[in-house]
């Protein structure tokens, strides 16, 4: 029986976001009305997207404090958009226009843009810059265009937010023509998050974002990055050209020494191939702990006494740590730190850890509060000495990328690149 | 006494005639430097810039066997390492009565903590020798033994101002234990150097390797053809990048500001693995030229209220006493 929604379509627009991850894919639909305000409407996520396993995938759906979810196969990003469009057709709801999530906008763009032919060519000329994620985002777009005819859509990079680092922060200290020939530069990703945190975070605080010195950990399940925000602009951020460097994440080994897989290729008999594998996928908490990438999986088994477990979760926590013990000398102190995502959000033992022995830069934690922390609201986890606030605070990316649309769609202009 | 250490683009070496008497040269020819082992009468010392796995004391006689262990660890580091092994080799088999000695620049780091010392890589491949080496090992040692003779006991950050820039951390105790180092696998790690290239997304050095460059090109590029030089787009060290910055060339002030902040991040990275330290030593050859640099430091960590002590180093002169304890230890 579909659902009967009844006043939401006075609203002037509706608008639906796709976030395309690498094997899920969440929508959020919002009414916008005359002013650049959002409404959420409701959302969904197909989960286990292309993966084969014992577990099935699935699609949710959350409408009018309804959840629906139902068990079908899913074996691509266009697919399971495929289905989320069936789905809003079949309940009735209309669309105007859909923002995506593009994670990689290379040197092309550095701001959200309206799609329109010259764009969607420069947005093809990006796809190798994310191999996993940025083909997807376009099978995404494809589909709307194919079901939804012609619609505006627009995209958002997770990029844009570091566009405007000083050249200290993105410069390798490469030459000139390998820069110039490769494009390598330090992008940084989770741009969306990071415009959303600190926001949230000025606003908790009461005080103007351009006046704030924050130091944010985005700690997803796939890739997790720091970044050093000055008044609301990135000034440094841990991951590189692509999401690879920085931190240790679930498979990824985050930073080495350039000379490591030189010496892996001719030492050891490795290749291009074998280590593009290796260190995107085989490596970080699932290479060191042998058990699993899943960060829940490597604090349940160092509780029953895994060293390996334990070992994989002291470095990821020890690389965290310095790696806010850098921001916060580069930024020569701060005002807040902010945790998010789902391993932010979920574990107050990271948070702990991370926090552990920085009272040098002025964080110091509260045990209780932070074991206290709910997940689904901003929570203050800091003592009451602490001069930095520390913060858990659970992002909204597809919000963003709302706002972003509604600013553009009013403008009614395709933004000027 | 006769030390050579190993460059890029050859050796520099100092010669003492006793305490305090040190003349040093930089070579690039065999045979020069055949005549100044020759010459020698009392000791000859080879810096030996990376020992891999397999040199765990700072100090080591040179003999067949440890010159198989340092011929084993010239890939971590090659150019370097092999132009240094070589000189030993002749030296060993033309003088073999006279005293000579590796010294190895990555043993102070052996005791680097596991969670530290691993890169975040499946278990084997630490069990093959990738790992964290460190390096500058007998900087370090001698910065925590002059935050000593301050008065300054206990834990440090010490930061090595010059063509190699690098940081690390020391915890307290009656011997130094490192806890933290900018450097990585080699020296290339983190902040860029004379030519090295500093920290590098790992998938950027795949992306040349995809897209046909060799291995050698690769790495030639990286250790010989990056940092402070593809910086400043000529060739030149720490200091132009300090003279040139005071002048208001532009590559320079560019090259100074990736400079101190890759610095300031590298000393906040160990004041986090430390939990805070007692005080910060910078001490760096003719540190005097780094002067403006170093006020930048003081002024990004000015919020820590952590002392920061400004030191000279003469890394001839300071070499030259470890390896005369070296010896006066072993033959007592």
């Amino acid at each position: 029986m579909p659902w009967q929604p009844s006043d939401i379509w006075k609203a002037k627009l509706n608008l639906l976001v796709f976030n395309c991850g690498s094997s899920s894919l969440n929508y959020k639909v919002f009414a916008t009305a005359e002013e650049v305000h959002l409404r959420l409407l409701g959302s969904g996520k197909a989960h286990r997207v292309g993966v084969a396993g014992s577990q099935p995938s699935f699609i949710e759906h959350k409408w009018l404090g309804q959840n629906r979810s139902a068990e079908t196969a899913i074996p691509d990003q266009r697919r399971a958009a495929q289905i989320i469009l069936a789905h809003l057709k079949e309940i009735g709801v209309q669309i105007h226009a859909v923002g995506h999530r593009f994670v990689h906008g290379g040197s092309q763009f550095n701001r959200s843009v309206l799609l329109n032919e010259t764009n969607l060519g420069r947005l093809r000329e990006c796809l190798p810059l994310a191999p996993i994620h940025n083909p997807n985002t376009m099978s995404v777009i494809e589909e709307c265009q194919h079901t939804l005819g012609i619609i505006d859509q627009y995209v958002c990079f997770d990029t844009a937010f570091h566009a405007g680092m000083p050249p200290e922060s993105f410069r390798y200290a490469l030459p000139d023509e390998v820069v110039s020939r490769f494009n390598l530069r330090r992008f940084g990703f989770h741009g969306l998050s990071y415009q959303y945190v600190t926001e949230e975070a000025a606003t908790y605080l009461r005080l103007p974002l351009d006046s704030l010195k924050l130091i944010a950990c985005h700690l997803g399940t796939g890739g997790s990055s720091v970044a050093a925000v000055l008044g609301g602009h990135s000034a440094d951020t841990s991951m590189g050209f692509s999401p690879l460097s920085g931190l240790i994440m679930g498979t990824r080994t985050g930073d080495l020494d350039p000379l490591v897989p030189l010496y892996m290729i001719e030492m050891l008999g490795e290749t291009e191939e074998s280590l593009n594998d290796l260190f995107n996928k085989k490596s970080g908490l699932l290479g060191i702990s042998a058990l699993s990438s899943d960060l829940r999986d490597i604090l349940k088994a160092a509780e029953q006494g895994s060293s390996q477990a334990s070992l994989a979760f002291e470095m990821y926590s020890s690389r965290l740590r310095k790696t806010i013990g850098s921001y916060a000398a580069l930024l020569g102190g701060f005002d807040a730190l902010i945790f998010t995502d789902d391993i932010g959000i979920n574990n107050p033992p990271v948070r702990e850890a991370a926090c552990q022995g920085l009272s040098w830069c002025g964080v110091i934690l509260d045990p209780e509060a932070n074991k206290q922390a709910p997940v689904d609201a901003i929570s203050e986890i800091s003592s009451t000495v602490s001069n930095v606030h520390v913060l858990s605070i659970p992002t909204d990316e597809e919000w963003v990328i709302g706002q972003e649309g509604a600013r553009l769609l009013k403008g009614g202009q395709h933004a000027d690149l | 006494m006769l030390i050579f250490e190993p460059g890029f683009s050859g050796i520099q070496w100092w010669r003492s005639r006793g305490e305090g008497d040190v003349e040093k040269g930089f070579i690039s020819a065999t045979d020069e430097m055949i005549a100044l082992i020759d010459n020698q009468e009392e000791a000859v010392a080879y810096v030996l810039p990376n020992g891999g796995a397999a040199f765990t004391d700072e100090m080591t006689r040179v003999s067949p066997e440890s010159i198989s262990w340092a011929e084993q660890a010239v890939p971590i580091y090659r150019d370097p390492n092999q132009r240094i092994v070589d000189l030993a080799k002749i030296g060993f088999s033309t003088r073999p009565s006279l005293t000579q000695v590796w010294l190895c620049d990555t043993a102070f780091f052996c005791g680097l903590p596991i969670y530290t010392r691993a890169f975040a890589l499946p278990w084997e491949y630490f069990n093959l020798g990738i790992m964290r080496f460190g390096g500058d090992g007998f900087f370090h040692r001698w910065a925590w033994e002059a935050s000593r003779s301050l008065r300054s006991p206990g834990k440090i950050v010490s930061l090595h101002l010059g063509d190699t820039p690098n940081t690390a951390a020391i915890q307290s105790g009656s011997q130094p234990r490192v806890v933290e180092t900018s450097f990585g696998f080699s020296p290339l790690a983190t902040i860029p150097s004379r030519t090295g290239s500093g920290e590098i997304d790992p998938n950027a050095i795949l992306l040349l390797l995809h897209e046909g460059w060799e291995v050698k090109e690769v790495e030639s590029m990286v250790t010989q053809q990056s940092g402070i030089r593809a910086l400043l787009g000529s060739r030149g060290g720490w200091n132009d990048v300090m003279d040139l910055a005071g002048k208001g060339v532009e590559r320079a002030v560019m090259a100074y500001r990736i400079l101190l902040q890759q610095v300031v991040k590298s000393v906040g990275s160990c004041l986090a693995a430390l939990g805070g330290a007692e005080v910060i030593l910078i001490a760096g050859e003719e540190i005097d030229r780094s002067s403006k640099f170093v006020d930048a430091i003081r002024q990004g960590l000015e919020f820590t209220k952590i002392k920061i002590e400004v030191m000279d180093y003469d890394r001839g002169a300071e070499l030259e006493k470890t390896i005369r304890n070296f010896i006066q230890h072993q033959t007592s």
